[in-house]
């Protein structure tokens, strides 16, 4: 059912892209559909474009996860907007033709400026195309059970075939269907939250659309000085090792490892044996012939006899005439902070060096997956809520989270190794509400943390500036008639986009009072929190939001075709091509980028979408922003001034990211050897870029008759 | 080159009004967005303080600059469009147009 829904979708959009685009065959109409598109149309394509998988996976899953820091995303990418509207359109408007590289044309005619350009716009392209193709990946993962790397290159594909048979004409209408019906379907999921209401323990769905009772994680009570085997006498538990990791702020933290003797029950076939937990019946034992009997028979004698019979990673032994498995589980040692301490139950997923996975104990398969985590553990007195599922007002909801007294629980992910295996274990954190409704859970802010109010200043600066400058933005400012109607279809697209993060804070705060995170992905909080409502909603927003994917992959290819068609094949070679020329040169563009940026999204699987979309408007806020600026506004810009500075733009912003403390987390190395203890760019690289756009300006200002010359 | 020009269709009056006004109002927006920033970085936990509807100051304050966007945006559109009614009501009285490049 979820599934059918899912292909329908897809498959009508692919129709509705044939159809459309039958209409786009000259060159005009593969870049900017003829300018004949209306402002209002226009105005929600821009949505859809600018809406990406970041926006609607990526902020929704850092909310869920990291708290107000997710919205900070939100709230810069709207108001990058406010340049984009009041600055840039305009102007951009009357010089432009196709690209960001004709608008700068526009003033000069020099062959280096295309180059700068044309590379600018291919590697923010592909910096933004990157998140686009490892959200995919995530959507497809669990709704069509295939691995990560399928669901980037099924996304690949389709795009390539939309860009590459279609082009503009087609993403635009697409766009204007999918950002409707995102901002349609975005707004139920709000309402259903809200009319769902809050309460500590809620129960969910499984994505086979059974319901499934919520599962609160245990806690164990310790007292200093006594041993583990004193502590866990008279438990079904049993110790078995002790491991301390570091944490991020230095001191060690001590993770326990325990086997738990829990009670198998047989299926009605005979066939397997049963492990009860946390709503799933994971198979333990299995015999194929059926031997293992079902009620009363000595389980232990059926093993003994039966050499086919297989237990998987775990012991059994017999206790009180009943089959019992020893499954091991890690717990969290940790000072409850009121003079107690307590082990707190951790998942993991464990790698071994033999090559097997497991997970929570027992091997990796479809059944057995990590249970969902995240809650409210306590309702705070200031907001009055009793904790009782029921409607709740929009406003309220925002104060019963920000309430200091109010409690949620956040999964964190720990990597160690433990005997020679790759452990990551997943455990809840505890974090106070006012804590969670302010910035400072992804950004170290407090304290004395210098290089992390940087990094927030930082990415303020990239999210305001950056919007101006991303070329599949650009682009759409020449598919309407005249200014007037660009000047409409931008505050078509604030009002849109405006609403629409409005309500990924809902969707956040929702996923985490739902309980329904994933704790090895972020991106999936909001897609799982539509499946706490139900499969058919599951498939709605999990087909919307790959069509986001979609037409957001879709436009970054045109910009990028056109980048190369124009700029670098075109101006720069100074090949004059025929217009159909043009077109297979953009089209076989728009394939190189697509397999690309599979490559790239298949090898960023995990990383947060709206982090990595912020990394591309960093690169954009650096390279092309100082450019269009001062071009607009400044007349003493050369021409050499402004190549320098998308060179000089481009070049630090990307080494500051990939030698950064983020990029070392995921290249799986320690965040404290990176090379740049900032990680986010922009607060360097955008003043540099500027600096250096004056400085050249100013050194070649004798040249700039030479470049008119050439006019 | 020039060809491009010939998609300007109203004349530089205009155009500076609603240039001037865009940076006016960008700036403005900037300063507001920069408090943001600013009291973020100075005392997070100035962001905790109780603000009307029960949302905290960071809630409140993140919401108002969607909001304000919004707002600025429809009123430049609107001062935009009577700018050029206007100009091309007074296509005659070249006056009219300079006095609203004044306003």
């Amino acid at each position: 059912m979820a599934v059918s829904i899912f292909i329908g979708f897809v498959v009508f959009l692919l129709w509705l892209s044939w159809f459309l685009g039958k209409k786009a065959r000259s060159a005009d109409g593969f870049f900017v559909a003829g300018g004949q598109i209306h402002w209002f149309v226009n105005g929600i394509a821009l949505t859809g474009g600018y809406l990406s998988a970041a926006s609607f996976l990526g902020i929704c899953g850092m909310i869920a996860f990291k708290g107000f820091d997710g919205y900070l995303y939100s709230i810069g990418f709207l108001s990058g907007w406010v340049v984009a509207l009041f600055v840039v359109a305009e102007p951009m408007r009357r010089l432009g033709k196709y690209t960001f590289a004709d608008a700068l044309g526009a003033r000069f005619t020099s062959r280096p400026i295309h180059l700068a350009a044309g590379i600018s716009t291919l590697i923010i392209c592909v910096c933004y195309l990157v998140p686009q193709m490892v959200g995919a990946g995530v959507l497809i993962e669990p709704l069509l059970g295939i691995p990560h790397y399928w669901g980037v290159i099924l996304v690949g594909a389709v795009v390539i075939i939309i860009v590459a048979s279609a082009g503009m004409s087609s993403t635009t209408y697409v766009q204007f269907i999918k950002a409707g019906m995102l901002i349609t379907f975005s707004g139920v999921l709000v309402a259903a939250v809200c009319w769902r209401g809050l309460e500590t323990t809620p129960d969910t769905i499984n994505v086979k659309g059974e319901k499934v009772a919520h599962y609160t994680f245990r806690t164990i009570p310790v007292e200093a000085g006594r041993s583990w085997e004193k502590h866990l006498a008279g438990t079904s538990f049993e110790f078995v090792d002790t491991i301390e990791s570091g944490t991020a702020d230095g001191s060690p933290r001590t993770w326990v490892l325990l086997k738990e003797w829990m009670p198998l029950e047989a299926d009605a076939d005979g066939q397997t044996l049963r492990v009860i937990r946390r709503g799933q019946r994971l198979p333990v034992v299995q015999d194929p012939s059926g031997g293992l009997g079902v009620d009363g028979e000595d389980a232990a004698r059926v093993l003994a006899d039966k050499p086919g019979v297989k237990a998987d990673a775990v012991d059994l032994r017999m206790e009180d005439g009943r089959l019992v498995a020893g499954i091991k589980g890690w717990w969290m040692l940790k000072d409850a902070g009121d003079g107690n301490a307590y082990l707190y139950e951790a998942q993991d997923v464990t790698y071994s060096p033999r090559g097997g996975v497991t997970i929570n104990g027992l091997p990796a398969d479809s059944e057995n997956v990590l249970a969902p985590m995240g809650r409210i553990a306590r309702f705070g007195a200031r907001s009055g809520h009793d904790g009782q599922p029921g409607p709740v007002n929009p406003f309220r909801l925002l104060a019963v989270f920000a309430d200091p007294e109010t409690e949620v629980e956040l999964p964190r992910a720990t990597r160690l190794t433990h005997d020679g295996a790759e452990v990551t274990l997943y455990c809840h954190k505890q974090v106070a509400g006012n804590e969670l409704m302010r910035p400072g859970g992804h950004f170290a802010i407090s304290g004395g943390h210098l290089w992390g109010r940087l990094d927030f200043i930082s990415l303020m600066i990239a999210l305001f500036f950056g919007t101006a400058a991303l070329p599949h933005v650009l682009i759409r400012y020449y598919t309407v008639r005249d200014s007037t109607a660009a000047r409409r279809s931008t505050i078509v697209a604030i009002s849109a986009i405006g609403l629409f993060y409005i309500m990924t804070l809902f969707l956040g705060l929702g996923a985490i009072a739902n309980g329904v995170l994933n704790p090895r992905t972020d991106n999936m909080s909001a897609p799982l929190l539509a499946l706490s409502f139900g499969p058919v909603l599951f498939a709605v927003i999990t087909a919307l939001a790959f069509a986001t994917v979609l037409g957001t992959v879709s436009g970054l290819i045109v910009a990028a075709s056109g980048a190369v068609a124009n700029d670098l094949m075109d101006r720069f070679l100074n090949r004059s091509m025929t217009e159909k020329r043009k077109v297979i040169a953009a089209r076989i563009t728009a394939i190189t980028v697509g397999v690309l940026a599979v490559i790239l999204g298949i090898l960023f699987r995990g990383v947060n979408v709206g982090f990595l979309v912020g990394l591309a408007f960093a690169v954009a806020a650096s390279s092309n922003f100082p450019a269009i600026i001062m071009v607009l506004f400044w007349k003493r810009t050369t021409a050499i001034g402004i190549v320098s500075s998308i060179f000089v733009g481009i070049a630090v912003s990307l080494s500051i990211i990939l030698a950064g403390p983020d990029m070392f987390s995921i290249y799986g190395l320690s965040r404290a050897d990176a090379w740049s203890p900032l990680g986010q760019p922009a607060i360097i690289s955008m003043p540099l870029s500027f600096l250096t756009l004056v400085v050249v300006s100013l050194l070649t200002k004798n040249t700039r008759s030479a470049l008119s010359a050439e006019l | 080159m020039d060809a491009d020009h010939s998609r300007v269709t109203t004349n530089g009056g205009a155009i500076q009004y609603k240039q001037r006004l865009g940076i006016v109002l960008c700036v403005l927006y900037a300063l507001v967005y920069a408090g943001f920033v600013i009291v973020s970085v100075y005392d997070v936990t100035l962001m905790d303080t109780v603000m009307p509807l029960g949302l905290n100051l960071a809630v409140f304050y993140g919401l108002g600059l969607i909001v304000f966007a919004l707002v600025l945006a429809m009123f430049y559109s609107r001062a935009c469009a009577l700018s050029e009614g206007r100009e091309a009501a007074g296509a005659d009285a070249p006056a009219a147009a300079g006095k609203g490049r004044d306003a």
